[in-house]
């Protein structure tokens, strides 16, 4: 049996390598000026293209405020012509609904002051 | 009333839950896979496999662990308080997932585009903790009745980073409303000017959600599973589903604060029916839970005084210190919203 | 291939031919082989560093060292004890920006991009060595006659008193035992009876596989250790061999 070629389990050809019992964590990466440095500077990057948007949504408030101002009063105008013709057609309804009946004055209003109120009726 | 009114009624109805279900269906799924994604994320970190059994590469295994807990029998203690004890895992499920109705996943899209949006989800996540109150107190035991408070004190503590994170946010843009951060985030992602206060928020979320390293409350080995130690199956999935669902909608509300939302820089004109935004607002989502699970895998759990002590005598300084510091850069240099 | 040998039945002699083992052989049938397994994941440098085992901490303090000096007041007492370390801007700029945490994350994340190690286990195995001990056989010599002789050897070493042997004279006189019972369930797997026995009759193959439905069959008789043997036999003659010099 000895002299029949066998293979034994060694150790890989030159030996292992040393075992690496020292403590070993080497400081890496990059200093404190650097890191806040670089922290500092995307921050102000940052905050510079906010305060530029942030401008431009001011120029775009500004500009919705305005353009309100402006068409407000004609989009008002517009209505108040509208309502005002409606009223009187409704007024010149009833007046040809009741003009049969005695002593009823269309579009009278219900309350004693002469104040302007808008009509509580609404038809649909 | 008339037939007319009736339909009008009911089709409007109808439609509020479509919308509803539109949104709730793909969260629940998406919590439903956030716990495989976890498993098999953490396992490539480890070097080694998840489960990849039961579906083709693992994925029908969150159908399978849900089959399973459902089939398990639901084991009451006979002397807790039988009606808080069903009430906790249903109160944190419901309040984790009614955040979603205010999140935008397009413009506009959304099922209420509440003015105060902010200020909706920050009380959700403050209701939230009552479920945990409930359960740990209801159950009736003393290992999950400490479980619980500590786990009470520590999302309260944090509650107080998140605040002052989200109020630096709405310092920058002046509105509560989510699609106005979003819009004003065409300018500039909020993380490039906002990146410290980025990291404490996230820390501020991983305790939020009870993740690790903040995890002490569910270890295991210290309290056998801390405030749900005696929830068997259905309220144990409520709670587990809770706390994924959590994860994902902070993991969405991290991805609209600092990471732009839904925007995407115009490179084409979408005139197709494909909601590019939601994709891309999802794309975000999945970085952040990455960093969820990536955090998981690295670090080391924090004992529970250390967590207190970081929150109040580390992280409360630095947020008060940013919230001093940056209406002073808006007011210097003139840049607020107004 | 290489002819099995032949289950001897009764009392007659066979003429079986003897297995061939030369070295060509052996990787094939001893594939399990520790030695014979690549190591794909890691790195061997061939280089002998036997004694530059080095830290870096002396040369670090060696370099800082002349930059500030030691102060002492009156009594003697060092002042600047940690002159050479980190500066406050230092240690607060690791302290709110985690730059420890994000190394060790770095590395996590690096790993999350490297091939598994895991091994699908029904349908891949892991390596063994010839060395293994598993299920029991018994051996035969080449020409079919049973190897053990009923020493009882092996049932005294055993630790665990697993082994049962009752033994008279065959019929043609030789010493055979008529019973050899070892319980596996209270065999403790040592291979303490391969290492007694003068003969190698019994011995451990590599075969770890042979879990059962019923308790009662893990308590294995003779037949069963015999059959063991002649299925395995060349296994375990090649790793006999390759371990022969050892034994």
């Amino acid at each position: 049996m000895l002299s029949a070629p066998y293979r034994q389990d060694m150790p890989p050809a030159g030996g292992f390598e040393a075992i690496k019992y020292k403590r070993n964590l080497p400081l890496r990466g990059p200093g404190a000026y650097v890191i806040l440095g670089s922290v500092t500077g995307i921050c102000a990057y940052g905050f510079y293209r906010l305060g530029k948007g942030n401008l431009e949504r001011r120029e775009l408030e500004r500009e919705k405020v305005w353009s309100r101002i402006h068409l407000v009063p004609v989009l008002m105008a517009e209505r108040d012509r509208d309502n005002y013709r409606r009223e009187q057609a409704s007024i010149a309804r009833e007046r040809e609904i009741m003009k049969d009946v005695a002593g009823w004055e269309a579009g009278k209003s219900v309350y004693n002051s002469s104040k302007y109120h808008e009509s509580e009726i609404v038809f649909a | 009333m008339n037939i007319s009114n009736l339909l009008t009624n009911l089709n409007s109805l109808l439609f509020n839950i479509l919308d509803v279900l539109s949104i709730l269906l793909p969260v629940l799924l998406s919590v439903a896979f956030m716990t495989i994604i976890e498993r098999k994320q953490l396992a490539a970190h480890q070097r080694r496999i998840g489960p990849n059994t039961v579906g083709y590469y693992g994925v029908l295994q969150p159908f399978a662990d849900a089959l399973k807990l459902i089939l398990k029998e639901t084991i009451i203690p006979s002397q807790s308080n039988k009606i808080i004890f069903y009430l906790a895992p249903v109160s944190t499920l419901v309040f984790s997932l009614l955040g979603w109705a205010v999140i935008p996943f397009g413009q506009g899209i959304v099922i209420s585009d509440l003015t105060l949006g902010v200020l909706y989800t920050l009380a959700l996540s403050s209701l939230g903790v009552y479920g945990i109150l409930l359960a740990g107190w209801s159950a009736n035991s003393k290992y999950a009745f400490l479980g619980s408070l500590r786990s009470t004190a520590a999302m309260i503590s944090y509650e107080l980073i998140l605040s002052s994170a989200i109020l630096i946010i709405i310092l920058l843009t002046g509105s509560l409303n989510y699609i106005t951060i979003i819009e004003i985030q065409q300018a500039i992602w909020f993380i490039v000017p906002l990146l410290p206060v980025f990291i404490f928020y996230f820390i501020a979320v991983l305790a939020e959600t009870s993740r690790t390293p903040f995890d002490l409350q569910e270890a295991e080995s210290e309290l056998v599973a801390g405030f749900f130690t005696e929830h068997s199956s259905v309220p144990f999935v409520f709670f587990f589903l809770g706390e994924y669902s959590s994860i994902v909608l902070f993991s969405c509300i991290t991805a609209i604060f600092f990471l732009g939302g839904y925007n995407i820089p115009e490179i084409f004109i979408n005139e197709t029916i494909i909601n590019v935004q939601a994709i891309v607002l999802g794309f975000k989502t999945c970085i952040f839970t990455f960093f969820f699970v990536w955090f998981r895998a690295t670090l080391p759990r924090l004992r529970y005084d250390q967590l207190i002590e970081l929150c109040w005598l580390n992280l409360l300084p630095v947020a008060v210190a940013f919230i001093i510091l940056i209406p002073s850069i808006l007011i210097t240099f003139e840049i607020s919203p107004y | 291939m290489f002819p099995r040998a032949r289950l001897a039945v009764g009392l007659q002699r066979r003429i079986v031919l003897a297995p061939r083992h030369n070295s060509v052989q052996a990787p094939l049938v001893a594939r399990r082989l520790i030695s014979n397994s690549s190591c794909t994941n890691a790195q061997h440098s061939h280089r002998h560093q036997l004694d530059e085992l080095s830290s870096a901490i002396d040369e670090r303090k060696s370099h800082a060292a002349h930059l500030r000096p030691r102060e002492f007041d009156e009594k003697g007492n060092e002042l600047n004890p940690y002159r050479n370390g980190p500066s406050a801007l230092d240690k607060a700029v690791h302290l709110f920006f985690f730059t420890e945490i994000i190394r060790g994350m770095w590395i996590v994340l690096e790993q999350f991009f490297r091939p598994p190690y895991t091994i699908m286990y029904p349908f891949e195995k892991g390596p063994l060595s010839p060395r293994f001990r598993g299920e029991h056989a018994l051996r035969r010599y080449p020409s079919g006659e049973e190897r053990c002789i009923a020493c009882k050897l092996c049932e005294a070493i055993c630790p665990a008193q697993a082994i049962t042997i009752e033994s008279e004279a065959r019929l043609d006189g030789s010493r055979k035992t008529t019973k050899y019972d070892i319980d596996m369930t209270k065999c403790i797997y040592c291979g303490f009876c391969q290492e007694a026995c003068p003969v190698d009759a019994i011995v451990e193959t590599q075969n770890q596989e042979f879990s059962t439905e019923t308790r009662e069959e893990l308590l294995y008789n003779k037949e069963k250790l015999l059959a063991n043997g002649d299925r395995a036999e060349a296994e375990i003659a090649a790793n006999l061999h390759s371990d022969h010099v050892y034994r």
